[in-house]
C-alpha cells in the first residue's frame, strides 16, 4: 500500500507543478517590469577626492554669498528629455540583511525604530531646510531658500531669545501636490517640543536651546533660541545647535500628521502619547524628497517608487576645486552658489533623480546568499555595514561582474582609560601606553590591513574637521625603541622598576619584562583588567587586546586581558560602580561630521556621576578640555568651531583619555554593468550614504 | 480516556507554567537591557535612555516585571516587541507562523514520507545495494554541516544550475503590485494543506477496509478530483501565480531539509520494521499465500508504524520553530529566526512569547501523539 501511495503521491505531486507552472506561464503572471534605459546624461566621474574645504556659514555676521536667480521658465514645462534621466520602467535593486522595523519617521528618529536598515529604506523621503552636498558634505540649502539670517538677539514679552530668519524656496511639494509650507516646519517642531520626542529628534531639537518657530508667512519662517540656560546662564546656539542641528531636522507634512498627532495626544499621558503616534502607519504620507512607499512584504522586501513630478529632479549640481558649490533648478527656476566663485576645475557634476521608476530592497538571511545574488544580477547593490570578512573580500574582488569600494569610515576604535583611579590618572603613565602599542604592527602585520591604524579623535576621512599635527605617540618606533621611550616617560614622572624591561641587543623584542614597576607615591602598580570584545564579536578589537597585554607586561604593567561579550562590557561602562571597576577597555564609536561629539565623550560634565547616562565612562576632566568644549557648542562660525576642534584633537592625543586605536575601511560591493555612480568615494562608505539612491543611474 | 485528558491537560498548565518562569529568568539573567543598544550614540542626551527604559519597562525590578509578563501571557497578552516597537507579540507571530509552518511542515511530511519508504524497502530487502546505498547516504547526510550543505545546494542548483532562486521566499518583481500579500497566500496555502489533508484522511478512513484493488482505485480517483478542483481554484483565484512563485521558493530548502533529515525517520521504521518481521503473525501471513507487498505493507509496516508516528508527531510539534539555520541559510524568516533574534537583542516580551508558544504547541503535540497512540493500536488503554 505504501508503495502504491508514493507512486500516486509522486504522479500528484508531479501533476500539481505541471498545472502550476502552466499557470506561472498563463495571462495572470505580470510581465517584469524591468527594462534597460539608455540614459543620456554627461556625468564627470571623480575618483578621489581629499581636499579642506572652506566653508563659510554666516550666523552672526555678514557674509557676502552670490547668489545668480535666473529667468523662471515655465513652471509647466516639461523637463528637458535629453537632460533628465529617462523616468523609465529602470528597477534598482539593493539588498538588505533586515527589515526595517517601521516607516513612520516619528519612530524612526524618536524611538526603537531607528535602525540602519529603517534608514536605508525611508531614509530618502523626507526633505530639511539644509543639508550636506553630496560626496563633499559642504552644508547647503535643501529646501531653504539661501542663508539663513545671522542669529540676532531679540525680546518679547520681556524675554530675550536668539533668532535667525529663513526663507521655504517657491515651488517645493510634497508628493501630493500640496506646498510645502513654512507651518510644516513649525508643525514639526512643536510635535516634537510638545511630546519631548527622545533619540534623534532630541539631537537635532535640542530642548535646552531651541524653543519655537513661527510662521510669518507661508514661506518664511522665524526661530526662536533661548539665550539662556535653565540656571540663567547666557547661551548661544552654536553650530551644532542650530546649523547642525535644528537645520537638519526633516519636515514632516502638517496636512497629514496633524489629525495623526491630535488623535494621539487624546491617548493619555504623554508616553501613551508617543506610543499613539509611533503605532501609526502612515499609509498615503506625502513624502518631500523624491521617494514615497510603494510595498512591503516583510521579510522579504521593501520598494519606493519615485515620485512623479519631484520638484528636486533634474536638478544640476557642480562642485569645483576652489571649494564652490553650485545648484540649478530650472523646474523652480534658481541657480545658487556657495563658497567662492563657481569657476576652474569640477571636482563633481551631478544630476539629482531618482533616476529609476522604483527601487527594492531585497532581504537576505545571510552575506553568503547576499553576495551570490549580487554576483548572479538579481541585485545591484549590497547595504553591508557589517563590514565583510577577507575570504568574501578575495572572492567579490575575483569576480568579474561585481566592483569593490574601499571608503574611510567615520568612526573610531579605541582604549579608553578610567582617569579617576591611579595609575591610569597619570598622563605620563597613559602616554606610555600609547607609546607601546604599534598600532601598524598589529593592522599590517596581523590584520593584513583590515584596519587601518588612527592617532587623532577626528578620523582623517573627515578631512575639513581633521587634525594632521596632533601628536602621534610611537609612530615609526621600534620595539626597542618604543620600550625605551615608555620606560623613560614613566622615570620621568616618578614611576620606579625593581628591573627594568630587557630588549634583546637588535632591539627586536623583549627578552625580560619590567618588574615591581611602583607608581610615584610609591604603591605597586597593581594588575589592570583591559576588557575588550571577544574574537567572536569583533576580532579586530580581540587581537588588539592580546597584543596590548602582551606589550603592557613587557613594560612591567601587569595586566590580563579579558575578552568578553559586548554586553557585558556596556553592562560594566554603564554601570553605577563605573568609577571604582573599570580600569581599561576597548570600544568604539561612530561619528557625525560636525564633532560636537567631542564635547560630548569627554566634557567632564558627561561623566555618569554628573550626568545619568553620561558617556565619559573614564572619567576625564580636564578644564582646559572643558573650556574649548563648551566654546565649541557655542560656536557660531565654521572657522571658529574648526579651530577649537583642531586644539581639542591635539590636546585629547597629547593627554590621552583614549589612545586612539584603528579605523575600518567600509567596503561597498555593486553591479557596474548594472548601475554607475557619479562618485563611489565619501565619507563612511556609500551604505551610509543610503546607495546614493538619489543619484544612482540605472544602465 | 476523559480522566486522562484531563490529567494531562493540568499536568500541560503546570508544566507550561514552571517554563514560562524559567525562560523569563533565563532571557533576563542576560546582561544589560535592550534601551542599552540604543544608548551608544554620543549625541544622544542622557534623558533618552531614561525614556528608553519606561518605554520598555526595564527600568522595573525584575519581580515586577515577572508579575506582569505573568499576567499578560495568561490573559491571552503576550506584549508589546521591543525591537519590533510597536508591534505586538501575537502581530509579528501572526506574520511569522505561516511561513515556517509552509516550508517545515512540508519539509516533515516529504522527509518522513521519504524515509518510511525507504526504512521499509531497506528492512525488507536487507543486504541488497539499496540498504547499503540508503544507509550510508542518508547517515551522511543526517551528520553533514548543515550551513555548508545548504549553501553548496545553493551554490549548486541556483547559481550554477540556475534552476532555482537564491534564498527568500518570494520574487520582488514578480509580487510587484501583487493583489494579495504573502501571508494571505501562505494561509490560503495552508488551508489548501489542511483540506486535502482532511480528504485524503476521509478516503483512506473510508476505503480502509474495501478489497485492496477497489480501495486503491477509489482512493487514487477521489484525491486526483481533490487536487484538479484544487487547483482550479488556485488558478482561478488570481492569486495562483503568486503561489507558485512561493513554491518555486521552496524547493530547494525542502530539498535541503529532506536530505539532512529523512534518514532518522529511515532507521527508525527499518529497526522497528525488523522487530516486527519476527512476529508469528507475519509468518502467518506468508503462510496463507498473501503476496510480499501485502505481507510487508498491511502486516509489518502497519504494525512498525507506531515509534514512527510518534516520532513524527513531535517532529511536527518541533516545526513550528523552524530551524534558524535553515531560515538564515535560505532567507526564509520565520519563527526560528524570530526567537533567536529576539533573544539576542534582549526583546523580552518576543522571546518569551514565541518560546511560550513553541511550549504549547509542543505540550499540545504530545497529548494528540498520547491520544493517537490508542487509536493506532487498540492494545494501547489509559
Amino acid at each position: 500500500m505504501v508503495k502504491s501511495l508514493s507512486k500516486r503521491a509522486v504522479f500528484l505531486v508531479a501533476g500539481f507543478a505541471l498545472a502550476m507552472a502552466a499557470m506561472d506561464c498563463g495571462a495572470e503572471a505580470p510581465a517584469p517590469t524591468e527594462r534597460v534605459v539608455t540614459v543620456p546624461v554627461e556625468v564627470e566621474r571623480v575618483v578621489e577626492v581629499e581636499r579642506v574645504v572652506t566653508v563659510e556659514v554666516p550666523v552672526e555676521r555678514v557674509v557676502e554669498v552670490e547668489r545668480v536667480v535666473e529667468v523662471t521658465p515655465d513652471a509647466t514645462a516639461a523637463p528637458d528629455a535629453t537632460a533628465a534621466a529617462p523616468a523609465g520602467p529602470a528597477i534598482y535593486k539593493m539588498g538588505l540583511f533586515e527589515d526595517p522595523i517601521s516607516r513612520n519617521t516619528w519612530n524612526y528618529l524618536g524611538g526603537p525604530a531607528g535602525s540602519v536598515w529603517t534608514g536605508y529604506v525611508i531614509g530618502g523621503y523626507h526633505t530639511s531646510l539644509y543639508g550636506y552636498s553630496p560626496q563633499r558634505f559642504d552644508w547647503v540649502p535643501a529646501v531653504a531658500d539661501g542663508l539663513p539670517t545671522p542669529l540676532a538677539k531679540e525680546t518679547v514679552d520681556g524675554t530675550e531669545f536668539w533668532t535667525t530668519e529663513v526663507s521655504i524656496k517657491q515651488g517645493v511639494e510634497w508628493s501630493d501636490g500640496e506646498p510645502l509650507t513654512a507651518d510644516d516646519f513649525v508643525f514639526t517642531l512643536s510635535t516634537v517640543r510638545e511630546l519631548s520626542l527622545g533619540s534623534n529628534w532630541a539631537s537635532l531639537v535640542h530642548p535646552a536651546f531651541v524653543d519655537r518657530a513661527e510662521a510669518l508667512d507661508e514661506h518664511r519662517l522665524k526661530i526662536y533660541f533661548k539665550s539662556t540656560d535653565d540656571e540663567g546662564n547666557a547661551q548661544t546656539p552654536g553650530l551644532s545647535i542650530w546649523q547642525f542641528g535644528l537645520a537638519f531636522m526633516p519636515i514632516l507634512p502638517e496636512h497629514y500628521w496633524a489629525p495623526v498627532v491630535e488623535d494621539a495626544r487624546q491617548a493619555g499621558e504623554v508616553p501613551q502619547q508617543i506610543e499613539a503616534l509611533f503605532a501609526h502607519v502612515p499609509d498615503g504620507e506625502p513624502t518631500a524628497n523624491g521617494l514615497e512607499y510603494g510595498q512591503w512584504e516583510p521579510g522579504a522586501f521593501f520598494e519606493n517608487s519615485t515620485v512623479p513630478d519631484y520638484y528636486g529632479q533634474g536638478t544640476q549640481v557642480t562642485e569645483y576645486a576652489n571649494g564652490a558649490y553650485e545648484a540649478t533648478n530650472e523646474r523652480l527656476g534658481y541657480t545658487e552658489t556657495y563658497y567662492g566663485d563657481p569657476t576652474g576645475d569640477t571636482v563633481l557634476e551631478l544630476e539629482i533623480g531618482p533616476h529609476f521608476e522604483s527601487e527594492i530592497f531585497s532581504i537576505y538571511g545571510n552575506q553568503d546568499s547576499a553576495i551570490l545574488a549580487l554576483t548572479k544580477g538579481d541585485i545591484d547593490f549590497l547595504f553591508n555595514p557589517l563590514g565583510l570578512e577577507k575570504g568574501f573580500l578575495d572572492r567579490v574582488r575575483q569576480t568579474a561582474d561585481l566592483q569593490v569600494v574601499e571608503n574611510l569610515d567615520n568612526g573610531v576604535f579605541y582604549l579608553g582609560f578610567n582617569t579617576r583611579k591611579p595609575p591610569m590618572n597619570n598622563q605620563a603613565f597613559r602616554q606610555a601606553v600609547a607609546t607601546v602599542i604599534d598600532k601598524e604592527f598589529v593592522t599590517r602585520t596581523i590584520l593584513q590591513d583590515t584596519a587601518i591604524p588612527m592617532y587623532a579623535m577626528v578620523p582623517e576621512g573627515n578631512a575639513f574637521w581633521y587634525n594632521n599635527e596632533t601628536a602621534k605617540i610611537g609612530q615609526g618606533l621600534g620595539r626597542g625603541e618604543r620600550i625605551a621611550a615608555a620606560v623613560e616617560l614613566l622615570k620621568d614622572a616618578g614611576f620606579t622598576y625593581e628591573k627594568e624591561p630587557e630588549v634583546s641587543e637588535d632591539g627586536a623584542f623583549v627578552v625580560n619584562g619590567g618588574e615591581g614597576l611602583r607608581m610615584p607615591d610609591g604603591t605597586e602598580v597593581p594588575e589592570l583588567e583591559l576588557i575588550a570584545p571577544s574574537a567572536g564579536y569583533d576580532p579586530l578589537r580581540s587581537t588588539f587586546a592580546i597584543w596590548i597585554e602582551r606589550w603592557l607586561n613587557d613594560l612591567g604593567i601587569p595586566t590580563k586581558a579579558r575578552l568578553i561579550g559586548f554586553n557585558l562590557i556596556v553592562e560594566k561602562l554603564f554601570s553605577e560602580t563605573v568609577d571604582k571597576d573599570l580600569d581599561m577597555w576597548i570600544l568604539g564609536w561612530g561619528f557625525t561630521i560636525f564633532p560636537n561629539y567631542l564635547e560630548n565623550i569627554f566634557h567632564s560634565r558627561h561623566s555618569p556621576e554628573l550626568e545619568e547616562g553620561g558617556v565619559n565612562w573614564g572619567g576625564y576632566a580636564n578644564p582646559e578640555f572643558d573650556e574649548l568644549a563648551a566654546g565649541l557648542l557655542s560656536e557660531t562660525t565654521i572657522e571658529g568651531a574648526r579651530e577649537k576642534a583642531l586644539q581639542m584633537q591635539a590636546l585629547l592625543a597629547e593627554d590621552l583619555p583614549y589612545v586612539t586605536l584603528f579605523t575600518t575601511p567600509k567596503i561597498d560591493v555593486f553591479r557596474p554593468v548594472k548601475v554607475e555612480y557619479p562618485y563611489t568615494t565619501v565619507l563612511g562608505g556609500m551604505a551610509q550614504a543610503q546607495g546614493l539612491q538619489h543619484v544612482v543611474l540605472i544602465k | 480516556m476523559a480522566a486522562y485528558i484531563v490529567k494531562r491537560v493540568l499536568q500541560i498548565v503546570l508544566t507550561l507554567f514552571v517554563f514560562l518562569t524559567i525562560v523569563f529568568f533565563l532571557v533576563n539573567a542576560q546582561p544589560g537591557d535592550i534601551s542599552r543598544l540604543y544608548s551608544l550614540d554620543p549625541n544622544l542626551p542622557p534623558e533618552t535612555r531614561a525614556q528608553m527604559q519606561e518605554l520598555f519597562g526595564v527600568n522595573e525590578p525584575l519581580w515586577k516585571q515577572y508579575l506582569v509578563h505573568l499576567k499578560n501571557t495568561l490573559t491571552g497578552d503576550l506584549g508589546v516587541s521591543f525591537s519590533l516597537y510597536p508591534r505586538t507579540v501575537a502581530d509579528v507571530i501572526k506574520e511569522r507562523l505561516p511561513r515556517t509552518l509552509v516550508l517545515f511542515l512540508t519539509a516533515t511530511v516529504v522527509s518522513f514520507y521519504l524515509g518510511f519508504g525507504l526504512g521499509k524497502i531497506i528492512a525488507w530487502r536487507r543486504g541488497g545495494w539499496v540498504e547499503y546505498t540508503s544507509t550510508l547516504g542518508g547517515v551522511t547526510l543526517y551528520t553533514v554541516f548543515t550551513p555548508w550543505f545548504g549553501l553548496m545546494m545553493i551554490w549548486l542548483f541556483a547559481f550554477k544550475a540556475g534552476w532555482f532562486p537564491i534564498g527568500k521566499f518570494l520574487d520582488p518583481v514578480v509580487w510587484q503590485d501583487a493583489p494579495s500579500d504573502a501571508n494571505t497566500v501562505f494561509n490560503l496555502m495552508l488551508a489548501t494543506a489542511v483540506v486535502l489533508s482532511l480528504i485524503t484522511f476521509t478516503v483512506f478512513l473510508v476505503t480502509g477496509k474495501k478489497r485492496l484493488g477497489m480501495a486503491r482505485a477509489l482512493q487514487a480517483g477521489i484525491i486526483a478530483v481533490s487536487v484538479v478542483i484544487v487547483l482550479g481554484v488556485w488558478l482561478s483565484s488570481g492569486v495562483g501565480y503568486l503561489a507558485w512563485d512561493i513554491v518555486r521558493h521552496m524547493v530547494l530548502p525542502i530539498a535541503t531539509l529532506t536530505l539532512i533529515s529523512f534518514a532518522g525517520t529511515m532507521l527508525l521504521t527499518r529497526n522497528s520494521m525488523l522487530e516486527v518481521i519476527r512476529e508469528d503473525y507475519v509468518l502467518a501471513a506468508r503462510a496463507k499465500g498473501l503476496p510480499e507487498k501485502a505481507v510487508r505493507d498491511r502486516h509489518v509496516a502497519r504494525n512498525a508504524l507506531l515509534p514512527v508516528v510518534t516520532s513524527f508527531v513531535f517532529s511536527l510539534a518541533f516545526a513550528i520553530d523552524g530551524g534558524v539555520i535553515i531560515e538564515s541559510i535560505f532567507s526564509w524568516p520565520g519563527m526560528g529566526h524570530t526567537l533567536v533574534a529576539a533573544t539576542v537583542s534582549e526583546d523580552l516580551p518576543l522571546a518569551v512569547g514565541t518560546f511560550v508558544f513553541v511550549g504549547l504547541f509542543v505540550l499540545l503535540a504530545h497529548l494528540a501523539a498520547d491520544i493517537l497512540y490508542a487509536y493506532l493500536d487498540p492494545r494501547v488503554r489509559y
